[in-house]
């Protein structure tokens, strides 16, 4: 069950793209609720309540509080890093600060079917993939973490650390076989450290900026191949 | 008398050269003018001077250290880049100095060693123009062929060596004759130079000239698009009229067509990219119209955040690739373009694909392995300085390209890493 929101001062916009959402899902037979705000200040209110939401349609140019400010209070005084956010705007000029929330994607106005749709394609596989969990062992007991909350692997001696939006974890293991068994959503970036792409905020050559504000080093043999990754193997527009 | 004026030419010369043989090394810094001549200037006359005085190697030696020191001191604030590239520089006169005693012996008296020393700058100017084609090879510049140049101290200096294995002249002829030659090299020398400046005068005359163009035509898109929204208001209230009478008829699909084409006409066809960056935007505008105009199938995507950093940088790899992509895609059928442009966590992201027709020449990089491209285009240099001012760029943020045709399709993607920041378009245009 898929919680999607549209936050848009726009009735009739909302009201539309409410139909195309509704056509996505009846056709590829997903579950989802879909809510509707008119206002930046109703969605943090009732985000604040406990709803969570797992993709939300932002408008930019909303009235009061702007899509910026409330992208900004979704990410870092709800700490939710895991919402999907795709901001829309009738603008094709984007202000610096939106690009800090990490959106998933821009839709420029007017939006059509297959822009939905390949959004919430999108939205979907990432959230889907990010439910999947990582088991490992410990004390002789099996724990189990989604992908989608591990921020990094960090190698401490014969141990791994496991580090989470959460806290941190520690197993025995070598991380060199953990890097083999990961997906490409990790990335390892030095001898030590294995990290989750999805909370990397700021790429440069020799580090590499995570959500929680840690910065670390990508090594020096690492940093082409760090490099010929982003340039291959991403997505591109 | 005669010595004097072959020692003070055959060390103006020499001090000449040795200020390219810095510019190899350190071309990039630009120091005060004036400081280099009065350093030079000094350099000469102590050298010329003791050297005619004293007549004592140790006293060269330092002499020469100090001067060739001095000189690079201009150019570099670091010790150790000093002592580097100094005793490389001296190393090399040594060197040449040496293979000229090997060649005619050093006892033979008083004026074949005024030939000796003329002998001696031809070798210092061909191994400086060796090494600076060398080193423009490596750094992926492109020059124009500099290498043939070494014919002319190298036949100069086959001449003299014959003349002095024969000994047919006299003397002062023999010394005559070096001084007419080493003449004659410094002016085909110093009229290469001149050359390449006027050279790279005039290239940068041409991107300017281009620049005022792509931003007349950026000013004459924006005034459109003004125009555009400023008629739309003015007659507001005549259409706010026409749509209340459609309305009042319930003429729903009358009301729907008459707001299509009011938000057909508020959108300009010719402002296909603002993504408030002016002059990326300028010079995409300028290209993507240009595209629209010779091709059939032109798509574009531009995610990028207002008032980029290193704009400048990204026009020039923008500007390149565009051109060469709509040019070869204007030769095939299908006439093809794709431009997508993101600016996402520090790293910008470009891809132009084009359609193409598969003629193109495509050579393994002797150096990296990399895929180097060989254009069809007529104007061989004026491209080649294209491409590797973009591979150059790339190089400047630690970037990767790949550059892959495959079948009909050719495509250029590339990564910078570019941390955020202000933008500075205007400095950087002022260092060109």
């Amino acid at each position: 069950m898929y919680q999607i929101g549209i936050c848009d001062d726009g009735k009739a916009f909302c009201s539309d793209m409410e139909c195309m959402i509704l056509n996505y899902i009846n056709e590829n037979k997903i579950e989802a609720d879909i809510s509707v705000w008119y206002s930046g200040e109703e969605l943090c209110r009732s985000l604040q309540m406990g709803d969570g939401l797992d993709i939300l349609f932002l408008d930019i140019e909303l009235l009061e509080q702007n899509g910026i400010e409330t992208a900004h209070f979704i990410r870092n005084r709800l700490e939710d890093r895991e919402m999907q956010i795709i901001y829309v705007s009738a603008k094709t000029s984007y202000a610096q600060e939106l690009f800090k929330a990490q959106p998933m994607d821009f839709l420029v106005k007017p939006v059509g079917q297959t822009q939905v749709n390949e959004a919430l394609s999108l939205a979907i596989k990432l959230i889907r993939k990010d439910a999947v969990k990582f088991t490992f062992q410990k004390d002789r007991q099996y724990y189990e973490v989604p992908f989608g909350e591990i921020l990094y692997f960090a190698s401490e001696g014969r141990e791994i650390k496991l580090i989470t939006q959460n806290g941190e974890n520690r197993f025995y293991g070598k991380l060199k076989d953990l890097a083999r068994e990961l997906s490409a959503d990790f990335l390892p970036i030095h001898q030590s450290f294995i990290i989750n792409r999805k909370y990397i905020i700021h790429y440069s050559y020799t580090e590499i900026t995570l959500s929680n504000g840690c910065i670390l080093p990508v090594s020096r043999s690492m940093r082409k191949e760090v490099r010929k990754k982003l340039l291959r193997e991403d997505k591109w527009l | 008398m005669m010595e004097t004026l072959v020692c003070a030419s055959t060390n103006l010369f020499r001090i000449y050269i040795i200020h390219k043989f810095i510019l190899i090394f350190l071309g990039d810094a630009r120091p005060d003018r004036k400081k280099e001549i009065l350093a030079a200037g000094v350099f000469f006359f102590t050298n010329t001077g003791f050297y005619l005085l004293f007549h004592l190697p140790w006293i060269n030696v330092l002499c020469n250290l100090l001067g060739i020191g001095s000189m690079v001191a201009l150019y570099t604030k670091s010790f150790r880049t000093n002592l580097f590239v100094t005793s490389s520089i001296y190393i090399v006169n040594m060197a040449c100095d040496t293979i000229t005693v090997l060649f005619i012996g050093y006892n033979q008296g008083q004026k074949v060693s005024l030939t000796h020393n003329v002998i001696t700058v031809f070798l210092i100017l061909i191994c400086e123009l060796i090494s600076e084609k060398i080193i423009s090879y490596r750094r992926n510049i492109d020059t124009v062929e500099s290498l043939l140049l070494v014919l002319a101290p190298f036949s100069s200096m086959a001449v003299l060596l014959f003349m002095v294995y024969e000994r047919r002249q006299a003397d002062y002829e023999l010394v005559i004759i070096s001084l007419g030659l080493m003449f004659i090299n410094f002016i085909v020398f110093y009229l290469y130079n001149m050359l390449l400046k006027a050279f790279s005068r005039k290239y940068e005359h041409e991107l300017l000239k281009q620049w005022v163009q792509i931003y007349s035509n950026q000013l004459h898109t924006l005034l459109e698009s003004e125009a555009r929204v400023k008629n739309l208001r003015h007659d507001m209230k005549h259409h706010l009229n026409e749509l209340k009478l459609l309305a009042a008829k319930n003429d729903l699909r009358a009301v729907q067509d008459y707001l299509d084409d009011m938000q057909d006409y508020l959108e300009n066809p010719e402002e296909i990219v603002s993504s408030g960056n002016l002059e990326i935007d300028s010079i995409l505008n300028y290209m993507l119209q240009t595209a629209k105009r010779e091709l059939r199938s032109v798509h574009s995507k531009i995610q990028l955040p207002e008032e980029m950093a290193h704009s400048f940088d990204i026009t020039v790899i923008l500007g390149n690739l565009l051109e060469n992509a709509i040019e070869a895609a204007r030769q095939t059928e299908e006439k093809y373009l794709r431009a997508a442009i993101q600016f996402t966590k520090g790293v910008l992201k470009i891809e132009i694909e084009n359609s193409f027709h598969g003629l193109l020449q495509v050579q393994k990089d002797s150096k990296n392995g990399a895929l180097r491209l060989e254009t069809s285009k007529d104007d061989k240099g004026k491209h080649g300085i294209g491409l590797n001012s973009v591979r150059k760029i790339v190089e400047k943020y630690d970037g990767m390209m790949d550059v892959c045709p495959h079948g009909s399709r050719f495509t250029v993607k590339l990564i910078l890493y570019m941390a955020e920041g202000s933008a500075n378009f205007d400095k950087n245009i002022a260092q060109f």
